[in-house]
């Protein structure tokens, strides 16, 4: 699927072509957070808005129904993000900051988190967190370098859509922030799987 | 394991974590203390229900913060954070809380190391407390107890003020006792002090050394009931002294009384005040006998009252002799006189009468004073008296054209008296009212009987006596201003002599007048003998 040449653009036949070419599922708990974010951020008629304009893609995803813990589909995580995008017209950046404010929300995150001792524990064990909310694809910390302030972290055999990337991002920055305490925080994308990388790079400095 | 087991193991276990989900929820939202989740780094990784209301941030605004982000001051509260990670448990540790709204909120701060299975410190918990009521009331009861404090303190600084002034005040009464002391103890007079319950309570060291006062009498009640006279001071000491009555003055000063007594070969004369003491409120606490040593002055009254004597004695002599040769040369006994000589004549005899009158005054005041004045009472008819008075006036009362009325009752009593001094009190009263009378003017002489007095009244509408001149109406040598600027002559010893005159008979002569009027003399005497 070439995910990068369609685009933003979601329509019913986009969906049904995310929800044919992406397998794997994820945790109902990255769903709930999208829905939890709109909500803050639009009330409960923005959520209303996002629902209707889910359904009219035909995908059978209901925010109200979905539980943290169940899995579903992986694709329904891309096409809520495409669908959020297109309803409310956000930018990349906006999805960033959904995905920088998504750890917040997660209990299974939060849960997680308390049990790190350290810095360099805390991010030799983050690829967990990849675990426990997706079935597909492998998140690696690939360079730990404190002492330079750098981790680099990969994601493998996860070929999705570019919408997820920066949501990610976001995600990776308010992981980092939690684990190293720095407000100044920045995470770049150094290498995307949508840019016929082998995997995914994202470089968190601080 | 088969599959299906296996599902069915994961869906268990899935509801299981659901529910464990659903019930912190429930119970983070029911929970009413502020509970926040710090992560080893330091970091909030999750917050309570009351922990977002407390702070006024939601949640994804706190999550990730740094733990010393909600506190006005971070050194505290990351002391504590650290000393958790290290004790494991801190309590009720007081700080401010900064909330969203920069609103600062005084809060108590406990906190509880996690551990992991391990037992490796995986962070902590920090309760919060909202401590803004019990800080209200802890300021408020603080700034009560400021306030009672300053009061109290307020208290102190008068309390010592006012002893300071008491002390000084004392300082300033011991320092007066002192000098009020040390002038009564070097007065050259005695004064004696007693106190309310009539104890002798000071005596100076004058009147122990005149009167010989022990002591031991300090302290010694005067037993005489309301009689502070020093006749009652004689149980006291051996010394023999005379008391002479003086005026009974009023009820603040009881008596003035004079005391005669020898003192180192000299006979000393003391007149004494006694007063009554008061205090600021007019409470009695006591009598003071003041002193005054009045010997120089009799001293010089006795050569004064001799002087005067002799010097009337030797007058009298030559008086006379001028009398009775200018009433001689009057007569015709040197042959005939002209007319200018007879006018002459008769203003050198007058003026000699005078002289002898001022003669006889000044020996009767001597005699007076000396108390040599000699009566002889008897019981007299009171018109034999009065009738010669009035025909020695006679001449006087013509030349004014004077009208004069008599008045008496029919049958006048019989007065004890000595005529001849009556009759000078009547002369002197008389001759006073014709005097100061002008002329057409009209002088009354009334006897009427009383019902223990015979009662004598010399009435005129002359010149009066002026107000301020009337308290002195009986004393030595007393002119009123009004006469001294009309007539030249006049001894100013006529009613200081009619006076004692009737005093010494027992009666009162009283006076009643009024500038430019006229006058009143009453003159009460006793029928039966009343010497005093």
């Amino acid at each position: 699927m070439n995910l990068r040449s369609n685009g933003d653009m979601i329509n019913q036949a986009e969906a049904q072509k995310i929800i044919r070419e992406v397998s794997g599922r994820n945790r109902g708990v990255t769903l709930r957070t999208d829905m939890q974010y709109v909500k803050s951020k639009k009330g409960k008629e923005g959520l209303t808005k996002l629902q209707k304009r889910v359904d009219e893609l035909g995908v059978d995803l209901k925010y109200e129904k979905i539980r943290n813990n169940e899995w579903y589909p992986a694709s329904w995580r891309i096409i809520s993000l495409l669908a959020i995008k297109k309803a409310f017209n956000w930018s990349d950046k906006q999805i960033f900051d959904m995905g920088y404010s998504a750890p917040k929300n997660s209990f299974v995150v939060k849960a997680l988190m308390r049990y790190f001792v350290s810095k360099r524990k805390s991010f030799e064990e983050t690829p967990k967190y990849w675990g426990k909310h997706w079935d597909i694809g492998e998140l690696e910390t690939y360079k730990l370098d404190l002492e330079n302030r750098v981790v680099v972290l990969r994601l493998k055999k996860f070929k999705a859509h570019p919408v997820l990337c920066q949501f990610l991002r976001g995600y990776f920055r308010a992981i980092a922030e939690l684990l190293i305490k720095e407000a100044k925080v920045s995470v770049e994308e150094t290498k995307c799987m949508a840019r016929q990388d082998p995997y995914h790079e994202f470089r968190v400095t601080w | 394991m088969g599959n299906k087991e296996e599902q069915f193991f994961a869906k268990n276990l899935q509801e299981d974590l659901e529910n464990l989900e659903r019930y912190i929820q429930e119970y983070s939202l029911f929970l009413p203390l502020a509970v926040y989740s710090i992560n080893p780094v330091g970091v909030v990784v999750d917050v309570n229900q009351t922990g977002k209301e407390i702070s006024g941030y939601e949640e994804t605004d706190l999550i990730g913060k740094s733990v010393d982000f909600l506190f006005s001051k971070k050194k505290p509260i990351n002391g504590l954070f650290q000393e958790t990670l290290k004790k494991g448990e801190i309590k009720n540790r007081e700080m401010e809380l900064v909330t969203k709204k920069k609103k600062k909120i005084p809060v108590r701060v406990s906190s509880a190391a996690r551990k992991d299975a391990d037992n490796n410190v995986i962070g902590c918990f920090l309760a919060i407390n909202d401590i803004t009521e019990i800080k209200k009331f802890q300021d408020k009861l603080e700034d009560k107890v400021k306030k009672r404090t300053k009061e109290l303190e307020k208290t102190k600084d008068k309390l010592a003020q006012t002893l300071e002034e008491t002390k000084e005040a004392k300082n300033k009464v011991e320092s007066e006792k002192n000098k009020t002391l040390a002038i009564i103890s070097n007065l050259v007079d005695p004064i004696i002090i007693l106190d309310q319950d009539k104890k002798i309570n000071l005596l100076n060291p004058k009147a122990r050394e005149v009167f010989n006062f022990p002591k031991s009498c300090i302290g010694k009640k005067v037993k005489k009931k309301d009689n502070f006279s020093m006749e009652n001071f004689k149980e006291f000491t051996k010394k023999e002294y005379q008391v002479v009555p003086g005026e009974e003055l009023d009820s603040s000063n009881p008596n003035e009384e004079e005391v005669e007594i020898e003192h180192d070969g000299e006979s000393l004369t003391y007149k004494i005040i006694t007063t009554k003491v008061y205090d600021s409120k007019e409470n009695y606490i006591g009598t003071m006998k003041i002193f005054s040593d009045m010997t120089r002055e009799k001293r010089i009254n006795r050569l004064k009252t001799e002087f005067v004597s002799i010097a009337a004695h030797q007058l009298r002599t030559p008086l006379s002799a001028i009398k009775w040769a200018i009433k001689m040369i009057l007569d015709g006994d040197t042959g005939e006189v002209t007319d200018d000589q007879r006018d002459l004549l008769k203003k050198g005899f007058e003026s000699n009468e005078r002289m002898i009158k001022l003669v006889n005054d000044m020996l009767n005041v001597t005699r007076i004073e000396e108390g040599r004045l000699q009566y002889n009472f008897a019981q007299e008819n009171f018109k034999e008296v009065y009738k010669t008075v009035l025909g020695n006036l006679d001449n006087k009362i013509k030349k004014k054209n004077i009208d004069f009325d008599v008045k008496k009752p029919q049958k006048m009593p019989q007065v004890y008296i000595d005529k001849e001094k009556i009759r000078l009190v009547l002369q002197n009263l008389l001759e006073n009212a014709v005097k100061y009378t002008p002329e057409n003017g009209k002088v009354s002489f009334t006897t009427k009987k009383g019902k223990k007095y015979l009662v004598i009244k010399v009435a005129d509408n002359g010149v009066g006596i002026p107000e301020k001149d009337r308290k002195k109406l009986f004393s030595k040598f007393f002119r009123a201003e009004n006469v001294k600027k009309m007539q030249t002559d006049g001894t100013g010893l006529g009613l200081f002599i009619a006076n004692n005159i009737v005093k010494k008979h027992g009666g009162e002569i009283k006076c009643k007048s009024e500038e430019g009027k006229g006058t009143e003399f009453s003159v009460y005497l006793p029928y039966k003998k009343e010497n005093k």
